[in-house]
Protein backbone atom coordinates (compact mmCIF):
# COMPACT_ATOMS: atom_id res chain seq x y z
CA UNK A 1 0.00 0.00 0.00
CA UNK A 2 2.49 2.31 0.95
CA UNK A 3 5.09 1.83 -2.16
CA UNK A 4 1.74 2.07 -3.71
CA UNK A 5 0.43 5.43 -2.60
CA UNK A 6 4.86 6.64 -3.31
CA UNK A 7 4.51 5.49 -6.66
CA UNK A 8 1.45 7.47 -7.33
CA UNK A 9 2.87 10.59 -5.60
CA UNK A 10 5.53 10.62 -8.07
CA UNK A 11 3.22 10.12 -11.02
CA UNK A 12 1.65 12.89 -9.78
CA UNK A 13 4.18 15.39 -9.59
CA UNK A 14 5.24 14.39 -12.98
CA UNK A 15 1.37 14.77 -14.44
CA UNK A 16 1.52 18.31 -12.47
CA UNK A 17 4.43 19.84 -13.66
CA UNK A 18 3.96 18.31 -17.44
CA UNK A 19 0.76 20.58 -16.95
CA UNK A 20 2.54 23.89 -15.82
CA UNK A 21 5.15 23.22 -18.38
CA UNK A 22 2.49 23.00 -21.08
CA UNK A 23 0.55 25.76 -20.41
CA UNK A 24 3.86 28.40 -19.21
CA UNK A 25 5.40 27.68 -22.74
CA UNK A 26 1.86 27.59 -24.36
CA UNK A 27 0.90 31.04 -23.06
CA UNK A 28 4.69 32.76 -23.14
CA UNK A 29 5.00 31.27 -26.98
CA UNK A 30 1.87 32.77 -28.06
CA UNK A 31 1.95 36.31 -30.18
CA UNK A 32 0.95 39.03 -27.68
CA UNK A 33 1.32 40.16 -23.88
CA UNK A 34 -0.89 41.09 -20.91
CA UNK A 35 -0.60 44.95 -22.26
CA UNK A 36 -2.04 44.60 -25.57
CA UNK A 37 -5.54 45.11 -23.80
CA UNK A 38 -4.28 48.47 -22.79
CA UNK A 39 -4.10 51.09 -25.37
CA UNK A 40 -2.30 53.61 -23.18
CA UNK A 41 0.47 51.08 -22.29
CA UNK A 42 0.83 49.93 -25.97
CA UNK A 43 1.84 53.38 -27.06
CA UNK A 44 4.35 54.03 -24.12
CA UNK A 45 7.01 51.20 -24.69
CA UNK A 46 9.12 52.76 -22.00
CA UNK A 47 6.49 51.94 -19.39
CA UNK A 48 5.99 48.45 -20.92
CA UNK A 49 9.74 48.01 -20.12
CA UNK A 50 9.85 49.03 -16.78
CA UNK A 51 6.37 46.95 -16.03
CA UNK A 52 8.20 44.08 -17.43
CA UNK A 53 11.53 44.81 -15.47
CA UNK A 54 9.32 45.14 -12.66
CA UNK A 55 7.38 41.48 -13.15
CA UNK A 56 10.44 40.13 -14.28
CA UNK A 57 9.24 39.28 -17.43
CA UNK A 58 12.25 40.61 -19.28
CA UNK A 59 14.03 37.39 -18.43
CA UNK A 60 14.62 34.35 -20.16
CA UNK A 61 12.08 31.23 -20.35
CA UNK A 62 13.14 28.59 -18.41
CA UNK A 63 14.51 31.37 -15.00
CA UNK A 64 10.95 33.11 -15.40
CA UNK A 65 9.45 29.22 -15.11
CA UNK A 66 12.02 28.35 -12.44
CA UNK A 67 11.46 30.85 -10.14
CA UNK A 68 7.59 30.61 -10.64
CA UNK A 69 7.92 26.51 -9.55
CA UNK A 70 10.30 27.75 -6.40
CA UNK A 71 7.56 30.43 -5.50
CA UNK A 72 4.74 27.69 -5.68
CA UNK A 73 6.07 25.70 -2.93
CA UNK A 74 6.17 28.25 -0.97
CA UNK A 75 2.69 28.71 -1.68
CA UNK A 76 3.19 31.84 -3.63
CA UNK A 77 0.97 31.46 -7.21
CA UNK A 78 2.65 35.20 -7.98
CA UNK A 79 0.48 38.07 -8.65
CA UNK A 80 -2.22 38.84 -11.29
CA UNK A 81 -0.78 41.38 -14.57
CA UNK A 82 -4.05 42.45 -15.24
CA UNK A 83 -5.93 42.90 -11.53
CA UNK A 84 -1.99 43.50 -9.82
CA UNK A 85 -3.43 41.95 -6.83
CA UNK A 86 -2.37 37.87 -6.04
CA UNK A 87 -3.25 35.72 -7.70
CA UNK A 88 -4.48 33.26 -4.86
CA UNK A 89 -6.47 36.35 -3.33
CA UNK A 90 -8.37 36.37 -6.72
CA UNK A 91 -9.25 32.38 -6.72
CA UNK A 92 -9.94 32.18 -2.86
CA UNK A 93 -12.81 35.29 -3.51
CA UNK A 94 -14.37 33.40 -6.66
CA UNK A 95 -13.41 29.83 -5.43
CA UNK A 96 -16.64 29.67 -3.04
CA UNK A 97 -18.95 30.23 -5.52
CA UNK A 98 -18.24 28.02 -8.00
CA UNK A 99 -17.06 25.35 -5.61
CA UNK A 100 -20.88 25.92 -4.63
CA UNK A 101 -22.61 25.22 -8.03
CA UNK A 102 -20.38 22.33 -8.85
CA UNK A 103 -20.71 20.17 -5.37
CA UNK A 104 -24.84 20.95 -5.52
CA UNK A 105 -24.81 20.11 -8.56
CA UNK A 106 -22.72 16.72 -8.78
CA UNK A 107 -24.85 15.74 -5.33
CA UNK A 108 -27.78 16.61 -7.30
CA UNK A 109 -26.35 14.57 -10.28
CA UNK A 110 -25.74 11.42 -8.00
CA UNK A 111 -29.13 11.83 -6.20
CA UNK A 112 -31.05 11.51 -9.46
CA UNK A 113 -28.62 8.91 -11.23
CA UNK A 114 -28.28 6.35 -8.96
CA UNK A 115 -32.07 5.45 -8.52
CA UNK A 116 -32.60 6.12 -12.19
CA UNK A 117 -29.43 3.98 -12.96
CA UNK A 118 -30.63 1.31 -10.92
CA UNK A 119 -34.11 1.18 -11.97
CA UNK A 120 -33.21 1.10 -15.57
CA UNK A 121 -30.45 -1.81 -15.47
CA UNK A 122 -32.83 -3.96 -13.06
CA UNK A 123 -36.14 -3.40 -14.96
CA UNK A 124 -33.59 -3.67 -18.35
CA UNK A 125 -36.27 -3.76 -21.60
CA UNK A 126 -38.96 -2.95 -20.30
CA UNK A 127 -40.79 0.72 -20.98
CA UNK A 128 -39.67 2.54 -18.45
CA UNK A 129 -36.02 1.42 -19.10
CA UNK A 130 -36.61 2.73 -22.77
CA UNK A 131 -37.75 6.56 -21.50
CA UNK A 132 -35.22 6.63 -18.99
CA UNK A 133 -32.58 5.89 -22.21
CA UNK A 134 -34.04 7.51 -24.05
CA UNK A 135 -34.10 10.94 -21.71
CA UNK A 136 -30.42 10.28 -21.01
CA UNK A 137 -29.29 10.44 -24.64
CA UNK A 138 -31.27 13.75 -24.57
CA UNK A 139 -29.35 14.65 -21.55
CA UNK A 140 -25.85 13.86 -23.37
CA UNK A 141 -26.57 15.51 -25.99
CA UNK A 142 -28.24 19.28 -24.59
CA UNK A 143 -25.63 21.58 -25.17
CA UNK A 144 -26.15 22.96 -21.40
CA UNK A 145 -25.21 26.81 -22.96
CA UNK A 146 -28.70 26.03 -24.92
CA UNK A 147 -30.77 24.56 -22.01
CA UNK A 148 -29.48 27.29 -19.35
CA UNK A 149 -30.87 29.78 -22.12
CA UNK A 150 -34.28 28.18 -22.22
CA UNK A 151 -34.90 27.76 -18.92
CA UNK A 152 -33.93 31.44 -18.55
CA UNK A 153 -36.52 32.29 -21.17
CA UNK A 154 -39.48 29.88 -19.23
CA UNK A 155 -38.52 30.24 -15.67
CA UNK A 156 -37.43 33.73 -15.34
CA UNK A 157 -38.92 35.57 -18.06
CA UNK A 158 -42.30 34.33 -19.14
CA UNK A 159 -43.42 32.63 -15.65
CA UNK A 160 -41.50 34.84 -13.78
CA UNK A 161 -40.52 32.24 -11.21
CA UNK A 162 -36.68 32.07 -10.75
CA UNK A 163 -33.94 34.65 -11.46
CA UNK A 164 -31.96 34.51 -14.24
CA UNK A 165 -28.41 35.46 -12.67
CA UNK A 166 -26.09 36.21 -9.97
CA UNK A 167 -25.66 34.22 -6.81
CA UNK A 168 -27.81 36.45 -4.61
CA UNK A 169 -30.39 39.13 -5.12
CA UNK A 170 -28.24 42.61 -4.66
CA UNK A 171 -29.53 45.08 -2.08
CA UNK A 172 -31.37 41.98 0.08
CA UNK A 173 -29.95 40.42 3.12
CA UNK A 174 -28.80 37.45 2.25
CA UNK A 175 -30.32 34.70 3.11
CA UNK A 176 -30.68 30.91 2.71
CA UNK A 177 -33.74 30.32 0.12
CA UNK A 178 -32.29 33.20 -1.95
CA UNK A 179 -29.20 31.34 -2.56
CA UNK A 180 -31.58 28.60 -3.44
CA UNK A 181 -33.67 30.30 -5.59
CA UNK A 182 -30.41 31.48 -7.44
CA UNK A 183 -29.24 27.81 -7.21
CA UNK A 184 -31.88 26.05 -9.16
CA UNK A 185 -31.26 27.03 -12.71
CA UNK A 186 -27.55 26.73 -12.74
CA UNK A 187 -27.96 23.28 -10.77
CA UNK A 188 -30.16 21.80 -12.87
CA UNK A 189 -28.14 22.88 -16.05
CA UNK A 190 -24.91 21.42 -14.64
CA UNK A 191 -26.52 18.34 -13.70
CA UNK A 192 -28.20 17.74 -16.37
CA UNK A 193 -25.69 16.12 -18.49
CA UNK A 194 -23.50 14.55 -15.86
CA UNK A 195 -26.34 12.98 -14.26
CA UNK A 196 -27.28 11.13 -17.85
CA UNK A 197 -23.50 10.04 -17.92
CA UNK A 198 -23.48 8.39 -14.60
CA UNK A 199 -27.06 6.80 -15.59
CA UNK A 200 -25.50 5.25 -18.28
CA UNK A 201 -22.83 4.04 -16.48
CA UNK A 202 -24.62 2.59 -13.64
CA UNK A 203 -26.71 1.00 -15.82
CA UNK A 204 -24.30 -1.09 -18.09
CA UNK A 205 -22.13 -1.42 -14.80
CA UNK A 206 -24.99 -3.37 -13.14
CA UNK A 207 -25.82 -5.07 -16.46
CA UNK A 208 -22.86 -6.89 -16.38
CA UNK A 209 -22.64 -7.78 -12.54
CA UNK A 210 -26.22 -9.38 -13.23
CA UNK A 211 -25.05 -12.16 -15.67
CA UNK A 212 -22.46 -13.28 -13.15
CA UNK A 213 -22.18 -16.44 -11.60
CA UNK A 214 -22.28 -15.38 -7.84
CA UNK A 215 -25.31 -13.66 -7.81
CA UNK A 216 -27.11 -16.55 -9.41
CA UNK A 217 -25.90 -18.32 -6.56
CA UNK A 218 -27.13 -15.65 -3.88
CA UNK A 219 -30.41 -15.72 -5.68
CA UNK A 220 -30.18 -19.80 -5.40
CA UNK A 221 -29.14 -19.51 -1.81
CA UNK A 222 -32.79 -17.84 -0.99
CA UNK A 223 -32.03 -14.31 -0.11
CA UNK A 224 -34.03 -11.76 -0.48
CA UNK A 225 -33.78 -9.79 -3.50
CA UNK A 226 -33.09 -6.35 -1.77
CA UNK A 227 -29.95 -8.36 -0.12
CA UNK A 228 -28.93 -9.60 -3.60
CA UNK A 229 -29.23 -6.05 -5.23
CA UNK A 230 -28.27 -3.80 -2.53
CA UNK A 231 -25.12 -6.38 -1.20
CA UNK A 232 -23.96 -8.23 -3.77
CA UNK A 233 -24.77 -6.14 -7.38
CA UNK A 234 -24.83 -2.91 -6.01
CA UNK A 235 -21.05 -3.03 -4.39
CA UNK A 236 -19.66 -5.04 -7.24
CA UNK A 237 -20.99 -2.29 -9.80
CA UNK A 238 -19.64 1.19 -7.94
CA UNK A 239 -16.40 0.61 -9.75
CA UNK A 240 -17.20 1.84 -12.94
CA UNK A 241 -19.64 4.44 -11.77
CA UNK A 242 -16.52 5.99 -9.16
CA UNK A 243 -14.29 5.73 -12.14
CA UNK A 244 -16.91 7.72 -13.90
CA UNK A 245 -17.29 10.41 -11.50
CA UNK A 246 -14.09 10.78 -11.20
CA UNK A 247 -12.75 11.52 -14.55
CA UNK A 248 -16.17 13.61 -15.16
CA UNK A 249 -14.99 16.18 -12.70
CA UNK A 250 -12.92 18.44 -14.78
CA UNK A 251 -15.80 18.24 -17.19
CA UNK A 252 -17.67 19.25 -14.53
CA UNK A 253 -15.64 21.79 -13.73
CA UNK A 254 -15.67 23.58 -17.49
CA UNK A 255 -18.86 22.79 -17.67
CA UNK A 256 -19.30 25.44 -14.43
CA UNK A 257 -17.90 27.80 -17.07
CA UNK A 258 -19.63 27.83 -19.65
CA UNK A 259 -22.78 27.43 -16.96
CA UNK A 260 -21.31 30.66 -15.16
CA UNK A 261 -21.48 32.43 -18.29
CA UNK A 262 -24.68 32.17 -18.98
CA UNK A 263 -26.10 32.84 -15.52
CA UNK A 264 -23.25 35.69 -14.98
CA UNK A 265 -22.47 33.68 -11.82
CA UNK A 266 -19.42 34.98 -9.78
CA UNK A 267 -16.94 32.28 -10.00
CA UNK A 268 -14.07 31.57 -11.73
CA UNK A 269 -15.72 31.19 -15.19
CA UNK A 270 -15.76 34.53 -16.42
CA UNK A 271 -12.59 35.51 -14.76
CA UNK A 272 -10.61 32.99 -15.87
CA UNK A 273 -12.08 33.03 -19.92
CA UNK A 274 -10.80 37.17 -19.59
CA UNK A 275 -7.60 36.09 -17.87
CA UNK A 276 -6.90 33.51 -20.98
CA UNK A 277 -7.71 36.42 -23.38
CA UNK A 278 -5.32 39.24 -21.93
CA UNK A 279 -2.37 36.52 -21.02
CA UNK A 280 -2.77 36.79 -17.30
CA UNK A 281 0.20 34.11 -17.28
CA UNK A 282 -0.09 33.86 -13.11
CA UNK A 283 -3.73 33.72 -13.21
CA UNK A 284 -3.89 31.27 -16.05
CA UNK A 285 -0.94 29.03 -14.69
CA UNK A 286 -2.35 28.92 -11.32
CA UNK A 287 -6.10 27.48 -11.97
CA UNK A 288 -4.44 25.21 -14.56
CA UNK A 289 -2.35 23.93 -11.88
CA UNK A 290 -4.72 23.70 -8.93
CA UNK A 291 -7.72 22.39 -11.29
CA UNK A 292 -4.83 19.07 -12.55
CA UNK A 293 -4.07 19.07 -9.14
CA UNK A 294 -7.78 18.19 -7.81
CA UNK A 295 -8.56 16.02 -10.96
CA UNK A 296 -5.54 14.08 -10.15
CA UNK A 297 -6.34 13.31 -6.20
CA UNK A 298 -9.75 12.77 -7.40
CA UNK A 299 -8.44 9.87 -9.30
CA UNK A 300 -6.51 8.87 -6.50
CA UNK A 301 -9.23 8.71 -4.42
CA UNK A 302 -11.22 6.69 -7.35
CA UNK A 303 -8.42 4.18 -7.08
CA UNK A 304 -8.24 3.69 -3.09
CA UNK A 305 -12.26 3.58 -3.01
CA UNK A 306 -11.65 0.40 -5.61
CA UNK A 307 -10.20 -1.18 -2.63
CA UNK A 308 -13.25 -0.19 -0.36
CA UNK A 309 -15.44 -1.42 -2.84
CA UNK A 310 -13.87 -4.67 -4.16
CA UNK A 311 -11.35 -6.46 -1.48
CA UNK A 312 -9.83 -8.57 -4.16
CA UNK A 313 -8.38 -5.31 -5.66
CA UNK A 314 -4.91 -5.06 -3.60
CA UNK A 315 -1.75 -2.21 -4.58
CA UNK A 316 1.27 -2.91 -4.19
CA UNK B 1 -19.56 -5.71 -43.51
CA UNK B 2 -22.77 -7.39 -44.93
CA UNK B 3 -23.26 -8.81 -41.47
CA UNK B 4 -22.98 -5.89 -39.24
CA UNK B 5 -25.44 -3.91 -41.63
CA UNK B 6 -27.81 -6.44 -41.27
CA UNK B 7 -27.55 -5.99 -37.99
CA UNK B 8 -27.40 -1.99 -37.52
CA UNK B 9 -30.94 -2.29 -39.90
CA UNK B 10 -32.73 -4.68 -37.11
CA UNK B 11 -33.05 -1.01 -35.27
CA UNK B 12 -34.65 1.47 -35.57
CA UNK B 13 -33.76 4.45 -33.93
CA UNK B 14 -30.20 3.38 -35.36
CA UNK B 15 -31.40 3.74 -38.82
CA UNK B 16 -33.44 6.52 -37.84
CA UNK B 17 -30.11 8.45 -37.02
CA UNK B 18 -28.21 7.44 -40.24
CA UNK B 19 -31.07 8.75 -42.30
CA UNK B 20 -31.15 11.91 -40.03
CA UNK B 21 -27.29 12.39 -40.55
CA UNK B 22 -27.46 11.74 -44.05
CA UNK B 23 -29.92 14.77 -44.52
CA UNK B 24 -27.72 16.96 -42.40
CA UNK B 25 -25.10 16.15 -44.59
CA UNK B 26 -27.17 16.90 -47.70
CA UNK B 27 -28.35 20.19 -45.92
CA UNK B 28 -24.96 21.25 -45.51
CA UNK B 29 -24.06 20.27 -49.37
CA UNK B 30 -26.75 22.04 -50.67
CA UNK B 31 -26.99 25.31 -48.27
CA UNK B 32 -27.30 27.41 -51.36
CA UNK B 33 -30.19 26.13 -52.85
CA UNK B 34 -32.02 25.14 -49.81
CA UNK B 35 -32.20 28.61 -47.92
CA UNK B 36 -34.32 31.19 -48.68
CA UNK B 37 -32.69 34.15 -48.30
CA UNK B 38 -29.05 34.90 -48.60
CA UNK B 39 -27.70 34.20 -44.84
CA UNK B 40 -25.80 38.00 -44.48
CA UNK B 41 -28.40 39.98 -46.33
CA UNK B 42 -29.61 42.40 -43.42
CA UNK B 43 -33.31 43.93 -43.25
CA UNK B 44 -33.69 46.75 -41.13
CA UNK B 45 -37.34 46.84 -41.92
CA UNK B 46 -37.74 43.77 -40.34
CA UNK B 47 -35.82 42.40 -37.59
CA UNK B 48 -36.70 40.05 -34.74
CA UNK B 49 -39.65 39.55 -36.51
CA UNK B 50 -41.39 36.12 -35.47
CA UNK B 51 -41.52 32.70 -37.50
CA UNK B 52 -43.79 33.20 -40.26
CA UNK B 53 -44.45 32.40 -43.86
CA UNK B 54 -41.94 34.17 -45.26
CA UNK B 55 -39.22 33.48 -42.37
CA UNK B 56 -39.74 30.15 -40.97
CA UNK B 57 -37.11 30.12 -38.12
CA UNK B 58 -37.75 34.43 -37.93
CA UNK B 59 -35.27 37.32 -38.00
CA UNK B 60 -32.68 38.12 -35.91
CA UNK B 61 -31.33 41.21 -34.57
CA UNK B 62 -30.06 42.90 -37.81
CA UNK B 63 -33.18 41.10 -39.74
CA UNK B 64 -31.16 38.23 -41.08
CA UNK B 65 -33.42 35.22 -42.09
CA UNK B 66 -32.78 32.96 -39.30
CA UNK B 67 -33.66 29.57 -41.21
CA UNK B 68 -30.93 30.41 -44.24
CA UNK B 69 -28.49 31.09 -41.21
CA UNK B 70 -29.25 27.61 -39.97
CA UNK B 71 -28.53 25.93 -42.91
CA UNK B 72 -25.57 27.77 -43.31
CA UNK B 73 -24.55 27.32 -40.08
CA UNK B 74 -24.65 23.36 -40.46
CA UNK B 75 -21.32 23.64 -42.82
CA UNK B 76 -19.05 24.91 -39.74
CA UNK B 77 -21.00 22.17 -37.52
CA UNK B 78 -20.29 19.17 -39.81
CA UNK B 79 -16.81 20.85 -40.89
CA UNK B 80 -15.60 20.90 -37.49
CA UNK B 81 -16.83 17.55 -36.59
CA UNK B 82 -15.64 15.83 -39.49
CA UNK B 83 -12.04 16.83 -39.63
CA UNK B 84 -11.51 17.53 -35.98
CA UNK B 85 -12.65 13.68 -36.04
CA UNK B 86 -10.36 12.83 -38.54
CA UNK B 87 -7.50 14.38 -36.67
CA UNK B 88 -8.50 12.67 -33.17
CA UNK B 89 -8.49 8.97 -35.37
CA UNK B 90 -5.46 9.64 -36.76
CA UNK B 91 -3.34 11.18 -33.62
CA UNK B 92 -5.32 8.61 -31.60
CA UNK B 93 -4.20 5.80 -33.09
CA UNK B 94 -0.83 6.14 -34.64
CA UNK B 95 -0.21 6.99 -30.41
CA UNK B 96 -2.16 4.04 -29.17
CA UNK B 97 -1.06 1.52 -31.39
CA UNK B 98 2.65 2.55 -30.85
CA UNK B 99 2.29 2.25 -26.80
CA UNK B 100 0.50 -0.95 -26.97
CA UNK B 101 2.75 -2.68 -29.57
CA UNK B 102 5.94 -1.41 -28.19
CA UNK B 103 4.84 -1.31 -24.80
CA UNK B 104 7.60 -0.51 -22.01
CA UNK B 105 9.03 2.99 -22.42
CA UNK B 106 7.19 4.18 -25.35
CA UNK B 107 3.80 2.76 -23.48
CA UNK B 108 4.95 5.05 -20.41
CA UNK B 109 6.14 7.90 -22.30
CA UNK B 110 3.10 8.41 -24.13
CA UNK B 111 0.60 7.05 -21.56
CA UNK B 112 2.46 9.71 -19.35
CA UNK B 113 1.53 12.52 -21.77
CA UNK B 114 -1.90 11.22 -22.11
CA UNK B 115 -2.74 11.94 -18.58
CA UNK B 116 -1.18 15.17 -18.70
CA UNK B 117 -3.48 16.07 -21.30
CA UNK B 118 -6.59 14.53 -19.84
CA UNK B 119 -6.34 16.17 -16.43
CA UNK B 120 -6.63 19.44 -18.47
CA UNK B 121 -10.00 20.99 -18.20
CA UNK B 122 -10.38 20.19 -21.69
CA UNK B 123 -12.57 23.54 -22.81
CA UNK B 124 -10.00 25.27 -20.78
CA UNK B 125 -7.38 24.02 -23.17
CA UNK B 126 -9.28 24.62 -26.08
CA UNK B 127 -9.56 28.45 -24.99
CA UNK B 128 -6.05 28.48 -24.29
CA UNK B 129 -4.86 27.08 -27.32
CA UNK B 130 -7.52 28.56 -29.40
CA UNK B 131 -6.80 32.27 -28.00
CA UNK B 132 -2.95 31.71 -29.32
CA UNK B 133 -4.38 32.14 -33.23
CA UNK B 134 -5.87 34.56 -35.21
CA UNK B 135 -9.97 33.87 -34.98
CA UNK B 136 -10.69 31.38 -38.22
CA UNK B 137 -12.37 28.13 -38.47
CA UNK B 138 -8.96 26.19 -39.18
CA UNK B 139 -7.65 26.37 -35.94
CA UNK B 140 -10.59 25.70 -33.89
CA UNK B 141 -10.74 22.46 -36.04
CA UNK B 142 -6.94 21.94 -35.61
CA UNK B 143 -7.20 22.71 -31.75
CA UNK B 144 -10.05 20.69 -30.68
CA UNK B 145 -8.63 17.31 -33.26
CA UNK B 146 -5.13 17.70 -31.35
CA UNK B 147 -7.25 18.24 -27.41
CA UNK B 148 -9.32 15.03 -28.34
CA UNK B 149 -7.77 12.19 -29.32
CA UNK B 150 -6.93 11.00 -25.57
CA UNK B 151 -9.35 8.10 -25.24
CA UNK B 152 -9.18 6.90 -28.54
CA UNK B 153 -5.63 6.24 -28.05
CA UNK B 154 -6.59 4.85 -24.56
CA UNK B 155 -8.86 2.63 -26.33
CA UNK B 156 -6.44 1.29 -29.06
CA UNK B 157 -3.58 0.89 -26.64
CA UNK B 158 -6.15 -1.64 -24.59
CA UNK B 159 -7.27 -3.38 -27.91
CA UNK B 160 -3.86 -3.82 -28.90
CA UNK B 161 -2.45 -5.34 -25.88
CA UNK B 162 -4.74 -7.75 -25.86
CA UNK B 163 -4.62 -8.62 -29.91
CA UNK B 164 -1.26 -8.68 -29.69
CA UNK B 165 -0.75 -11.93 -27.74
CA UNK B 166 -3.23 -13.35 -29.05
CA UNK B 167 -2.22 -17.03 -31.43
CA UNK B 168 -3.01 -15.59 -34.71
CA UNK B 169 -0.41 -12.69 -34.05
CA UNK B 170 2.20 -15.00 -32.70
CA UNK B 171 2.11 -16.78 -35.76
CA UNK B 172 1.81 -14.28 -37.95
CA UNK B 173 5.14 -13.01 -36.10
CA UNK B 174 7.17 -16.55 -36.14
CA UNK B 175 6.54 -16.29 -39.82
CA UNK B 176 8.58 -13.31 -40.19
CA UNK B 177 6.28 -10.61 -40.53
CA UNK B 178 8.15 -7.24 -39.55
CA UNK B 179 6.36 -4.68 -37.09
CA UNK B 180 4.52 -2.74 -39.70
CA UNK B 181 3.14 -5.46 -41.15
CA UNK B 182 1.85 -7.05 -38.50
CA UNK B 183 0.69 -3.28 -37.34
CA UNK B 184 -1.08 -2.09 -40.66
CA UNK B 185 -2.16 -5.80 -41.92
CA UNK B 186 -3.40 -7.78 -38.54
CA UNK B 187 -3.77 -5.83 -35.62
CA UNK B 188 -4.98 -2.53 -37.33
CA UNK B 189 -7.89 -3.97 -38.97
CA UNK B 190 -8.87 -6.25 -36.08
CA UNK B 191 -9.20 -3.31 -33.99
CA UNK B 192 -11.07 -1.17 -36.56
CA UNK B 193 -14.89 -1.86 -34.78
CA UNK B 194 -13.49 0.28 -31.75
CA UNK B 195 -11.77 2.94 -33.88
CA UNK B 196 -14.72 3.51 -36.18
CA UNK B 197 -17.27 3.52 -33.26
CA UNK B 198 -14.93 5.99 -31.34
CA UNK B 199 -14.87 8.09 -34.56
CA UNK B 200 -18.48 8.26 -34.84
CA UNK B 201 -18.40 9.39 -30.84
CA UNK B 202 -16.25 11.71 -30.85
CA UNK B 203 -18.13 13.69 -33.88
CA UNK B 204 -20.71 14.94 -31.41
CA UNK B 205 -17.90 15.87 -28.79
CA UNK B 206 -16.47 18.29 -31.41
CA UNK B 207 -19.38 19.99 -32.62
CA UNK B 208 -20.82 20.72 -28.66
CA UNK B 209 -17.19 22.20 -28.42
CA UNK B 210 -16.87 23.99 -31.64
CA UNK B 211 -20.65 25.37 -30.61
CA UNK B 212 -19.20 26.07 -26.87
CA UNK B 213 -16.37 27.73 -28.23
CA UNK B 214 -18.62 30.17 -30.45
CA UNK B 215 -20.89 30.75 -27.96
CA UNK B 216 -18.37 32.23 -25.52
CA UNK B 217 -16.87 33.89 -28.47
CA UNK B 218 -13.57 32.27 -29.01
CA UNK B 219 -15.05 30.29 -32.28
CA UNK B 220 -15.85 31.04 -35.38
CA UNK B 221 -15.63 34.98 -36.25
CA UNK B 222 -19.19 37.16 -36.20
CA UNK B 223 -19.76 36.91 -40.28
CA UNK B 224 -19.58 33.54 -40.55
CA UNK B 225 -22.96 32.03 -39.61
CA UNK B 226 -22.43 29.18 -36.71
CA UNK B 227 -24.80 27.75 -34.32
CA UNK B 228 -22.63 28.84 -31.68
CA UNK B 229 -22.28 32.50 -32.51
CA UNK B 230 -25.90 32.39 -33.32
CA UNK B 231 -26.52 31.86 -30.15
CA UNK B 232 -24.12 33.97 -28.63
CA UNK B 233 -25.90 36.96 -30.71
CA UNK B 234 -29.03 35.61 -29.17
CA UNK B 235 -28.16 35.83 -25.45
CA UNK B 236 -29.18 39.81 -25.31
CA UNK B 237 -32.33 39.13 -26.79
CA UNK B 238 -33.91 36.43 -24.98
CA UNK B 239 -37.21 38.41 -23.85
CA UNK B 240 -37.96 39.61 -26.93
CA UNK B 241 -37.16 36.51 -29.30
CA UNK B 242 -37.35 32.73 -28.60
CA UNK B 243 -36.91 31.77 -31.22
CA UNK B 244 -33.32 33.52 -31.75
CA UNK B 245 -31.81 31.29 -30.02
CA UNK B 246 -34.48 27.91 -30.26
CA UNK B 247 -33.85 27.32 -33.79
CA UNK B 248 -29.86 26.91 -33.58
CA UNK B 249 -29.68 25.65 -30.12
CA UNK B 250 -32.40 22.71 -31.32
CA UNK B 251 -30.11 22.17 -34.68
CA UNK B 252 -27.03 21.43 -32.05
CA UNK B 253 -29.36 19.01 -30.11
CA UNK B 254 -30.35 17.14 -32.97
CA UNK B 255 -27.09 16.51 -35.04
CA UNK B 256 -25.64 15.44 -31.72
CA UNK B 257 -27.97 13.29 -30.46
CA UNK B 258 -27.93 11.81 -34.31
CA UNK B 259 -24.44 10.98 -34.30
CA UNK B 260 -24.38 9.51 -30.64
CA UNK B 261 -27.54 7.15 -31.74
CA UNK B 262 -25.60 6.60 -34.46
CA UNK B 263 -22.44 5.62 -32.50
CA UNK B 264 -24.40 3.39 -30.39
CA UNK B 265 -26.31 1.38 -32.78
CA UNK B 266 -22.61 1.01 -34.77
CA UNK B 267 -21.24 -0.61 -31.30
CA UNK B 268 -24.16 -2.86 -31.11
CA UNK B 269 -23.94 -3.88 -34.53
CA UNK B 270 -20.66 -4.47 -34.46
CA UNK B 271 -19.91 -5.54 -30.78
CA UNK B 272 -19.66 -9.49 -30.57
Amino acid sequence: MRSFLTKRMIQTLVVLVGVSLITFFMMNLAPGDPFMMDPEMRMNPEAVARWKELRQLDRPLHEQYYSWLVNLLKGDFGISLIHNRPVLELITERLPATLLLTGTSLLVALLFAVPLGILSAVKQGTFLDKWISFFTLCGVSLPNFWLGMLLILLFAYHLNWLPASSLRTVGVAASFYDYIKHLILPVVVLSTGSAAYYIRYIRAGILEVIGQDYILTARAKGLKESTVLFRHILRNSMIPVVTVVSLSLPFLFTGAMVTEYVFSWPGMGRWIIMATLSRDYPSVLAVNVIVAALVVLCNLGADLLYAYFDPRIKYR
Amino acid sequence: MFFYWRKFRKNPLSCASLVIVLLLYCMAAFAPWLASYDPHKTDTQNWLNPPDGQNWFGTDRLGRDIFSRVVYGSRVSLTVGFISTALVILIGTMLGSLAGYYGGFWDTLIMRFTDVIMVFPTLFLIITLVSLFEPGLIYIILVIGFVGWTSVARLVRAEFISLREREFIQAVRVLGASDSRIIFRHLLPNAMGTIIVAATLSVPAAILAEAGLSFLGFGVPAPIPSWGNMLREAQGYMRQAWWYAAFPGFFIFLTVMAFNLLGEGLRDAMDP
